[in-house]
């Protein structure tokens, strides 16, 4: 059941303008600042790359190498998340600066970045936790809403979930071939000859990078670097998977039916935006490790702005958000965490839904 | 300061080319611009040598560009980019051959441009500019005729003085005549590189003030040219300068059925606040021009022309239909701001063009 009050037409249009206003001043404000913190976060992540891969190469002695893993994996999750995911959604296009144009950006994932922004910015953006258009809802592996259909396969999803988070990476990089189409024989084979080399190639690269070049230039302390670079992905698979899944399947969060985007207006939009997501509260350095994905809420109210001005924007959206009685849906990580696993737990089995959604 | 060398730098770039199948581009420039600015897989940055006056307007500066620079053909221009308040802006420029392999480029301060503005007064503070690869095809031919005829005006002159210098340095026996028109004396630029360019017809034609002994008065006119230069017809001709006098100067060589006439001009966008005025759409890279029109998202008119943009949510926040305008007037439909800036990052789904709009599509 929704916590948040249902808004008119004249409501909703009031709102989603008083939204527009607030991204609009932030649109203005636009530059060396943000142009200034982005090239400082691309800096971290270059130095902590290089710095941790020269420690590993030290071999196996313990703090160089634990110190190694642990700037490795800082490296590529920031490279993920405050630098790549930001700058994919084109928050930092107004620089015109060709290192971060949202259109060209690659990251060190093995999900494609072509097939990240069809996936991500467009579908899930577009289409936020609407059944049958989001398949961000589960990811095709899990049931969170008891208004996914249930299976059998749903079982043993926290399983499945675990599989997902130590691979999470390269759930990513197939998620967007829905290979269980295949298996199903919803679709043809055909049109994965064409879909899969990119992928395939990228998956390829990152490997060889990661399992195969550095281990092998290290030459008798191959073992500590190709230890250490799977620990540092899996590091980052972790972080970012369970990241991920706070935001937007906590327990408040909302799934719509597909009719709710018939007619929906730029009002409508940003009510299922701020229903269908879910913040982090915590630290500075928990919203710069998140990518600001802590600020969930802002992030889908606002894509395209740069995520360092989330937690500023926060304070009016959550001003603005009381004024309509729209609840704004906020917790601890861990508490948040529990949740989403609550939900993993409990939609294992058949279950329906409270009410008809709103 | 650069931790290496520039010689050393230019001395390892062809070899750093096969490092591009490997490498992410932007990786390797994030550690080679570390060491040297020059230091760029693909990238050109040109360092600034010198800096001087031409006139009272114009500055010219000095360039030597990296070794990834693939030279120029004299007439062609190429894109500068300076960066202010972290938005990167770009604006063309016709380099002209200078001593030691360097360039010149010049640059007229006009009254709101934020670009010249900048290298007129911060140019002693840039070390390294980047520049884009030359392009254009407004060049001389390979054979040269016996007659050019080369007509310019304010800042046009740029690339008709790189033909001049480079017919000097091919040994270009011919006849060589230039209408080079300003509104001020003072502020024309190279009149007295112009002056002592040997077997050169300079006619100097002022618009703005009164003509002393050897000036002409008065805008391009075709008596003007018959009176000047009477044996116009049959010369290859060149002229550059603002949209509207490279269209007087096609008008009279379109009257007469002339041929030979190779026009080139700059012009800030003009643009209109009405909704439903007709405009040109041009769609660079698909070279397709169609009719449009103000108001709409240049989304919709390229779709209801059949093209098909890559493009996703139609509302602004998926960034799949990100494009380059290279030039043009647009307005964001979100905010109403219209802008005018040449190359910039735009967004089709929720730009509408107020004016004639070239897009790298």
């Amino acid at each position: 059941m929704s916590k948040s009050l249902s808004l008119n037409p004249d409501q909703l249009a009031a709102f989603g303008a008083e939204l527009d206003a607030l991204r609009n001043r932030h649109l203005a404000e636009l530059g060396e600042a943000d142009a200034r913190y982005i090239r400082r976060v691309r800096a971290s992540v270059r130095i902590t790359e290089l710095a941790g891969r020269l420690m590993l190469f030290a071999g196996f002695f313990p703090p160089t190498w634990c110190l190694g893993v642990l700037l490795l994996a800082f490296s590529k999750i920031v490279d993920n998340m405050e630098l790549g995911h930001n700058v994919m959604h084109g928050q930092y296009d107004f620089m015109n600066d060709p290192e971060f144009s949202g259109k060209h950006f690659e990251w060190d994932h093995s999900c494609t970045s072509d097939a990240w922004r069809r996936t991500h910015n467009y579908q899930h953006h577009t289409y936020t936790n609407v059944l049958g258009k989001d398949h961000d809802i589960g990811y095709g592996t899990v049931r969170i809403f008891a208004e996914q259909r249930w299976r059998p396969f749903y079982l043993l999803q926290p399983l499945w979930a675990l599989l997902q988070a130590v691979f999470f990476e390269y759930a990513i990089a197939v998620f967007d071939l829905k290979l269980d189409r295949y298996l199903r024989g919803r679709a043809k084979l055909s049109e994965l000859k064409v879909k899969a080399p990119p992928v395939l190639r990228k998956l390829w690269r990152k490997f060889i990078k990661d399992y195969v070049f550095f281990p092998l230039i290290a030459g008798p302390h191959w073992l500590a670097v190709l230890a250490g670079n799977a620990v540092a992905n899996l590091l980052r698979n972790l972080w970012t998977f369970t990241v991920i899944f706070c935001g937007h399947f906590t327990e408040d969060a909302e799934v719509f039916p597909l009719s709710v985007l018939k007619d929906e207006t730029r009002g409508g939009w940003y009510v299922r935006q701020l229903r269908g997501s879910s913040n982090l509260s915590g630290s500075r350095w928990l919203h710069f490790l998140t990518g600001n994905l802590s600020h969930q809420i802002e992030h889908h109210l606002f894509p395209d702005i740069p995520a360092r001005r989330y937690a500023s924007m926060a304070v009016e959206v959550r001003e603005i958000c009381q004024r309509y009685g729209q609840h704004y849906n906020t917790g601890s990580f861990a508490g948040q965490f529990f949740t989403v696993l609550v939900r993993l737990f409990r939609h294992a089995f058949p279950s329906r839904p409270a009410m008809q959604p709103v | 300061m650069p931790l290496i060398p520039a010689a050393l730098v230019n001395l390892a770039l062809p070899l750093t080319r096969p490092l591009a199948a490997f490498l992410r581009e932007d990786v390797f420039d994030y550690y080679g611009r570390l060491l040297h600015p020059q230091l760029q897989l693909r990238r050109v940055f040109a360092r600034l040598k010198a800096r001087r006056l031409e006139g009272e307007a114009t500055v010219v500066l000095t360039l030597s560009p990296s070794r990834n620079w693939r030279g120029f053909r004299a007439g062609q221009h190429v894109a500068v980019t300076l960066e202010k308040d972290g938005v990167r802006h770009t604006r063309r420029y016709s380099p002209m051959r200078a001593a030691n392999g360097r360039i010149e480029i010049a640059i007229k301060r006009l009254k709101e441009g934020l670009v010249s503005s900048l290298l007129h007064e911060e140019a002693d503070s840039i070390g390294y500019l980047e520049i884009g690869q030359a392009e254009g095809d407004f060049v001389l031919p390979d054979t040269l005729p016996p007659r050019l005829l080369f007509l310019a005006a304010g800042s046009g002159i740029t690339p008709i003085l790189a033909m001049l210098r480079e017919l000097k340095a091919r040994g270009y026996q011919g006849e060589l005549n230039l209408l080079y028109y300003g509104r001020q004396r003072n502020q024309m630029a190279y009149l007295d590189e112009l002056r002592a360019y040997p077997g050169l017809h300079l006619h100097v034609c002022l618009t703005g003030e009164q003509a002393q002994a050897g000036e002409q008065a008065g805008r391009f006119s075709a008596a003007q040219l018959d009176a000047l230069v009477p044996k116009a017809e049959g010369s290859a001709v060149f002229a550059c300068g603002s949209h509207g006098f490279t269209e007087a100067v096609q008008a009279v060589w379109q009257q007469r059925g002339w041929q030979g006439l190779a026009c080139e001009s700059f012009t800030p966008p003009t643009w209109h606040l009405e909704d439903d005025k007709p405009v040109t759409l041009t769609f660079a890279r698909a070279r397709r021009q169609l009719a449009g029109r103000t108001g709409g998202t240049l989304l919709e008119q390229a779709e209801a022309h059949g093209l098909k943009p890559a493009s996703g949510c139609r509302m602004g926040i998926c960034n799949t239909c990100t494009c380059q305008k290279r030039e043009g007037a647009v307005r964001d439909l979100r905010t109403g701001e219209i802008s005018t800036k040449p190359d910039e990052t735009i967004r089709l789904c929720i730009t509408a063009p107020v004016g004639n709009v070239v897009l790298d599509l």
